[in-house]
């Protein structure tokens, strides 16, 4: 039994991680999201995944985080693995085993198949929202919603946009510690919520409860903020705004993000070139690593 | 500085007016207390002093609302936000920033003053509410009564000429509550700015203030100098339902003059009275007739120890034992493990040491689910326990998960609509009902479940004194059917009066269990718990009665001793 709460509020260490610029920790996850996805060698995709998780010990990020950043990551991994090996489409693929052959249940069909393709796909996929995921919620445990705000209006978004992002995931922590309480409340009355057949019907039943308390605090919130002369696009200033600085680890790591740019043009010649729309000979060099390093 | 003239609104939809044709005026510096029964429209009209109506909010606004010489219909929210500021019952609801001092600091942000004054207002609004060494704190590490003080700072930062405050001690534990009203009794020491509270629990504020304002069906049927509203129109307290401090009622029972609002005027007053009589004591205390004994266990915790953290226990070695039939208040402030308690007796969390049964069956390997029937639970917030389209199918829920043949789902759903008296509301969308409305339509939801335990946390919070009334009277009624009922209350007044036994939990140990009478032979355990002794008790106590928790009792012994004088 976890205290959602906590777990889902940002820490305030003084760590290298929570000191980084959270402009830095915006432009890393917009970095590494354009890598994974251009990347398409596994070996490579996992030492991107791994050199997210050093981040953890540095930040030192409390072991309770870490254990629900591991379930997040099963299910992640092996949802995404299972449901690519049943209904991989693309061809060749190789079936593994048979769970459904194709006359079962007396129906024409194409059965339903495990295959070999479909698993090195999904395997492939998985890491790389295994790795977005894992920086993002590096990223959120180690940033103080106040910093992300500043970070966002520093990177041009307008303030009216800034606030409603940050305010919507301070009340995260409290969307799920009452989703816990009507399903408890559901439990409670005799509900099955969790049973298969009652999936559809759960969402809705859940929902109703937490948008309409989600409706009456936003309308309280909205109170608070407009009787202490919010406006959303009007200038105002800052208390703490002039705090944002890069420091050189910002820097290097701007710097490092910039390798992106480099993989998804490599990446991008090189599907220009197997696809026989443009071809340079003096590039083979570079056809050679983007196919075989990334 | 507020100028109320001819005010009446109309929410979209509704024929009854909220508000109508509100006249009244409060000087600078002056302390007002709006009161009346749930739904009498005191909200709104807050809603029409800062502003919100008619800019942030739907309806039909006419008269006129002058604050500082500013008419809220032709000046925008912001210019009105620096005349008058808003704190509402919820501190979760208001604060959105991690650390205190972002939050005392936005609404000066906002106001683009320069960082060395926005630096200047975060550390005086900090010092009013006696924060000022939490400023670089983390809210989530605050108590209910701290964050509720952020919340007033956030508004002080603002330097509003005019301070409102909605029930901002409803949602708070006894603490709480007492770190609240020091606050406001600081603020209004300082006289600078202009008060207006709005709360139920008159016999709390009363003292503070000085003017009472009373509001019912949208009017103002009252307004009067606070001693003046108790000596002349004390019944249309009792009319509405309002509760009145325990001495003015005591007074008001033995015919006595004079308007004391506190237990020391009450006591100078009946010194006065009584100084010629030589009491050797009469029993004032009618111990409230305890019932038979019953022998049938419903609850039993055995040594039970629980934490959600590892070591950081919650419940340490909890022992009790609760009675099928009996009514049973559970006490303590926030973070005592009442609530935690409340999960282990239904089956939800299971001990991590000890054990706990539930009708004789331990729940340390039942799931909740198969208790079903047995026990039934009542969150703090009800509309959570709230997911169908109307009343009927919310309290035919739980029957129809049961699989219970559909003509007995009718007679019970039936029966729990009635006896919550929400029948003429079957078609009406739960979560579109009031708050008090929300709470009767989940009792019902459980209800008709048939539960022989019943646990409820905190479901007397937020309601005026006759839904609290009736709603505890029900509850007693349940226990006459033999139905376990286990409820947490911050409101001590309503514990000893409808409770059998009265349990109180401190840092997770069970530090007094027992009839209400016997929790008074322990005075330490209101200063250990912040809970608030009734007045009468003090009184009894301070003129050398047998101790007397009971208003009417006190007044018929004393009624007994003046005769004598």
């Amino acid at each position: 039994m976890y205290d959602t709460k906590k777990l889902l509020t940002p820490s305030l260490e003084n760590t290298l991680i929570h000191r980084i610029d959270p402009r830095t920790k915006l432009i890393a996850l917009a970095a590494l999201s354009i890598i994974v996805v251009s990347v398409h060698k596994p070996e490579t995709l996992i030492i991107f995944f791994i050199l997210t998780m050093i981040g953890y010990p540095i930040a030192k990020i409390p072991l309770t985080n870490i254990k629900i950043l591991a379930i997040l990551l099963v299910l992640l991994i092996w949802g995404t693995i299972y449901s690519q090996a049943l209904f991989y489409q693309q061809y060749p693929r190789t079936i593994i085993f048979t769970i459904f052959t194709e006359d079962s249940f007396g129906l024409d069909w194409d059965g339903l198949h495990v295959f070999r393709e479909g698993i090195k796909y999904g395997a492939i996929q998985s890491i790389r929202f295994a790795a977005t995921t894992t920086l993002a919620l590096l990223f959120y445990w180690t940033t103080h919603p106040n910093a992300m705000l500043f970070g966002l209006i520093r990177l041009k978004v307008p303030y009216g946009l800034a606030f409603m992002v940050i305010t919507s995931l301070r009340f995260i922590p409290l969307l799920i510690s009452e989703s816990t309480t009507v399903i408890r409340a559901q439990k409670l009355k005799g509900y099955a919520p969790f049973k298969l057949t009652n999936w559809i019907k759960t969402i809705f039943l859940v929902l109703v409860p937490i948008l309409s308390n989600c409706m009456r605090r936003s309308a309280k919130l909205a109170i608070s903020v407009e009787g202490r002369s919010f406006k959303p696009n009007a200038s105002r200033t800052y208390l703490k705004a002039n705090t944002l600085v890069f420091t050189p680890i910002d820097r290097m790591i701007i710097t490092l993000c910039f390798a992106a740019i480099p993989i998804l043009v490599s990446k991008l010649l090189l599907w220009l070139y197997e696809n026989n729309i443009f071809y340079l000979s003096e590039l083979r060099w570079l056809y050679e690593i983007a196919g075989n390093y990334i | 500085m507020i100028k109320v003239n001819n005010l009446t609104f109309n929410y979209p939809g509704k024929t009854a007016p909220a508000l109508l044709n509100i006249d009244f005026e409060v000087s600078r510096g002056e302390f007002v207390l709006i009161t009346g029964p749930t739904g009498c429209g005191k909200s709104t009209l807050l809603k029409c002093l800062n502003g919100i109506i008619p800019h942030g909010s739907e309806g039909i606004m006419s008269g006129n609302v002058i604050i500082d010489g500013v008419n809220t219909n032709d000046a925008s929210l912001s210019v009105l936000s620096r005349k008058v500021g808003m704190v509402q019952q919820n501190p979760d609801d208001q604060i959105f920033s991690l650390i205190v001092e972002d939050e005392v600091a936005f609404g000066p942000e906002n106001l683009s003053l320069s960082i060395e004054r926005i630096e200047q207002r975060v550390a005086l609004a900090l010092k009013q509410v006696g924060m000022a060494e939490f400023r670089q704190k983390s809210v989530h590490t605050l108590s209910g009564g701290q964050k509720q003080r952020v919340a007033i700072a956030a508004i002080l930062s603002m330097q509003p000429s005019v301070l409102l405050l909605d029930e901002p001690a409803s949602q708070l534990d006894p603490m709480g509550t007492k770190e609240i009203l020091s606050v406001i009794t600081k603020i209004n020491a300082e006289k600078k700015s202009t008060i207006v509270l709005v709360e139920h629990r008159i016999h709390e504020v009363v003292h503070l203030v000085d003017r009472i304002i009373i509001m019912d069906k949208g009017a103002v049927i009252l307004d009067a100098g606070k001693k003046e509203a108790f000596k002349n129109h004390i019944d249309i307290f009792h009319k509405l339902g309002l509760r009145v401090p325990e001495t003015i009622e005591l007074f008001h029972h033995l015919k006595l003059s004079g308007v004391p609002l506190t237990e020391k005027e009450a006591l100078h007053l009946l010194k006065k009275r009584l100084n010629s009589y030589k009491s050797t004591d009469t029993k004032a205390i009618q111990d409230k007739k305890l019932r038979k004994e019953k022998k049938i266990p419903a609850l039993k915790t055995e040594d039970v120890w629980f934490a959600y953290e590892k070591e950081n226990w919650i419940l340490q070695g909890v022992n009790l034992e609760i009675w099928q039939g009996e009514l049973i208040a559970l006490l303590g402030n926030n973070g005592s493990g009442k609530s935690t308690l409340l999960l282990h007796m239904c089956g939800i969390l299971k001990p991590q040491r000890g054990n706990v049964k539930v009708l004789g069956r331990k729940t340390r390997h039942v799931k909740p689910e198969s208790m079903v029937g047995d026990v039934a639970v009542v969150f703090q917030d009800p509309a959570l326990m709230l997911f169908c389209d109307t009343v009927w199918k919310e309290v035919a829920f739980g029957p129809e998960n049961l699989k219970i043949e559909k003509q007995e789902i009718k007679k019970r759903v039936q029966e729990a609509l009635n006896a919550m008296t929400v029948e003429d509301l079957i078609s009406h969308p739960p979560q579109a009902l009031s708050g008090g409305q929300r709470l009767r339509a989940a009792v019902a939801s459980v209800l008709s479940l048939k539960p022989r335990i019943l646990l409820l946390d905190e479901p007397t919070s937020g309601q005026d004194k006759r839904n609290i009334v009736n709603f505890m009277n029900y509850l007693k009624e349940l226990s006459g059917d033999n139905i376990t009922c286990v409820f947490i209350t911050h409101d001590m007044e309503t514990a000893l009066k409808f409770a059998d036994r009265v349990m109180v939990l401190d840092n997770g140990n069970l530090i007094a269990n027992g009839p209400p009478a016997a929790l008074f032979e322990n005075m330490d355990l209101f200063n250990k718990t912040s809970l608030e002794p009734p007045q009468a008790l003090t009184i009894s106590t301070q003129l050398g009665l047998t101790p007397s928790f009971c208003v009417y009792d006190l007044a018929e012994t004393l009624k007994a001793m003046i005769a004598h004088v």
